[in-house]
């Protein structure tokens, strides 16, 4: 006999049905896992079952979840065996044709995967979810100066370690103003 | 166009499908539900045995005046082992009466370090024979006790030459991280901990065994599931946290993260 009601039930299918791709691509960029993406959707919707009766609403439940994910991937990377693994030496891609978007992409894919996790995060919610500021900072829990702090020192990092191809790449009129 | 948002947007296409089992995930949800409210009236019950035994301390002491016995031992291994609502997630589940997989090289039988009282939980994927993990819960007579077989067991690893490329950190008094799975941790029930990896030759195998104490309590697990990347550490916290009776009488209703 379940404890949630048939219609709770039926309100966290349609959340599952519907956003559970969505959640998974957020989770797999801030984590870059496939296996740890899948484990934090899991693990995040099975909190928002628990948590059901104060969610009900999809977007509730779906800002819920997405928060879960965030928060716990931040968590994990900050656990010591997921250090930031920054790179020493300029990357030998340096100087390539900018109209290789695939080797840039790549690029700039590596160099965001060895970002603190807060930071990473952060550029995640700001520039893939389109969140505000705002919004940024209450999903990473975090003042609204924590998060442009964080993006800010994010988005040097990777113009230091890409080099000069990310001019096009990290313009700061690209995320949405809160 | 060629900005941060493209190359996001092409990473997360490669992120795939979800592989969700619905039944599994509203199983799990109902279970972590289940023992939230048996935890609770488990605190109603222990509060009123408290309570009755308080009464009786009183009469004892006003009709014959001596010193009441104080017990020993402080905290108490949790009836359930924490970790079976976990192995649906990798297509595990626990093996009643198994007898624990033992740990290649320098792994012993944590039942020999001198334990009280133990328990163990065996859980396997009946498909894939090299995924399993074991679930400790050592008691103690006391904390000191419990310090000195953490320290034993660090030491025997560390000192250990078999098998190579073993890595291991130790940690202490360190705060407990709040998490999904903990989010009411308050780095109190978890006083030092260590994970020790092991590569026995495959790239891509690790035998990881991590050890945590709180109080009087140890929680060993061994496994051969989790990769280098940080997960035992956050399941040995969720453990310990949730392996001892203390967390629920001091989260009464214990409510999901908000």
């Amino acid at each position: 006999m379940s404890i949630r009601s048939k219609n709770d039930v039926t309100g966290f299918s349609e959340l599952v049905a519907a956003r559970s791709p969505a959640l998974l691509r957020t989770a797999f960029l801030v984590v870059g896992d496939h296996q740890l993406a899948q484990d934090l959707l899991q693990e995040s919707l099975v909190k928002a079952y628990v948590a059901w009766p104060r969610l009900r609403d999809v977007t509730k439940a779906e800002a819920y979840v997405r928060r879960t994910i965030v928060t716990t991937a931040i968590s994990w990377r900050r656990r010591r065996s997921f250090h930031e693994r920054p790179v020493d030496d300029p990357p030998s891609t340096w100087g390539i044709d900018p109209t290789e978007e695939l080797a840039l992409h790549d690029l700039v894919w590596q160099q965001v995967s060895s970002l603190p996790p807060r930071q990473r995060a952060a550029l995640v919610l700001r520039y893939y979810e389109d969140l505000t500021e705002t919004q940024t900072a209450e999903v990473l829990g975090c003042s609204v100066g924590t998060v442009k702090s964080q993006v800010s020192a994010a988005l040097d990092k990777l113009r230091q370690r890409v080099g000069p191809e990310s001019a096009t790449l990290f313009s700061d009129d690209e995320a949405v103003t809160s | 166009m060629n900005t941060l948002r493209d190359v996001f947007a092409r990473r997360a296409d490669e992120a795939g499908a979800p592989d969700l089992d619905f039944d599994a995930l509203v199983g799990l949800g109902e279970a972590r539900l289940r023992r939230r409210r048996a935890a609770t009236v488990g605190v109603g019950a222990m509060a009123a045995l408290v309570a009755i035994a308080v009464v009786l301390a009183g009469v004892q002491i006003h009709h014959a005046p001596q010193p009441v016995h104080k017990p020993s031992g402080g905290e108490v291994i949790a009836p359930h082992p924490y970790l079976w609502w976990q192995a649906p997630y990798w297509h595990g589940a626990r093996q009643m009466g198994a007898t624990p997989r033992t740990l290649p090289g320098c792994g012993d039988d944590p039942r020999t370090w001198g334990a009280v009282a133990s328990q163990v939980a065996v859980y396997a994927d009946p498909h894939h024979p090299g995924k399993w993990f074991n679930e400790y819960l050592l008691q103690y007579a006391d904390a000191s006790s419990a310090h000195h077989a953490f320290l034993d067991a660090w030491h025997h690893m560390k000192t250990c030459p078999q098998p190579n490329h073993g890595r291991g950190v130790r940690t202490g008094n360190g705060p407990l991280d709040r998490t999904i799975f903990n989010p009411h941790a308050d780095g109190q029930s978890y006083n030092e901990e260590f994970s020790w990896l092991r590569l026995p030759g495959n790239n891509h195998l690790y035998y990881a065994r991590g050890v945590a104490r709180a109080g009087n309590v140890l929680v060993v697990l061994d496994t051969s599931v989790w990769n280098d990347d940080g997960r035992i550490d956050v399941i040995l916290s969720q453990a310990v946290e949730q392996a001892l009776p203390h967390y629920y009488e001091s989260h009464p209703g214990v409510a999901p993260m908000a």
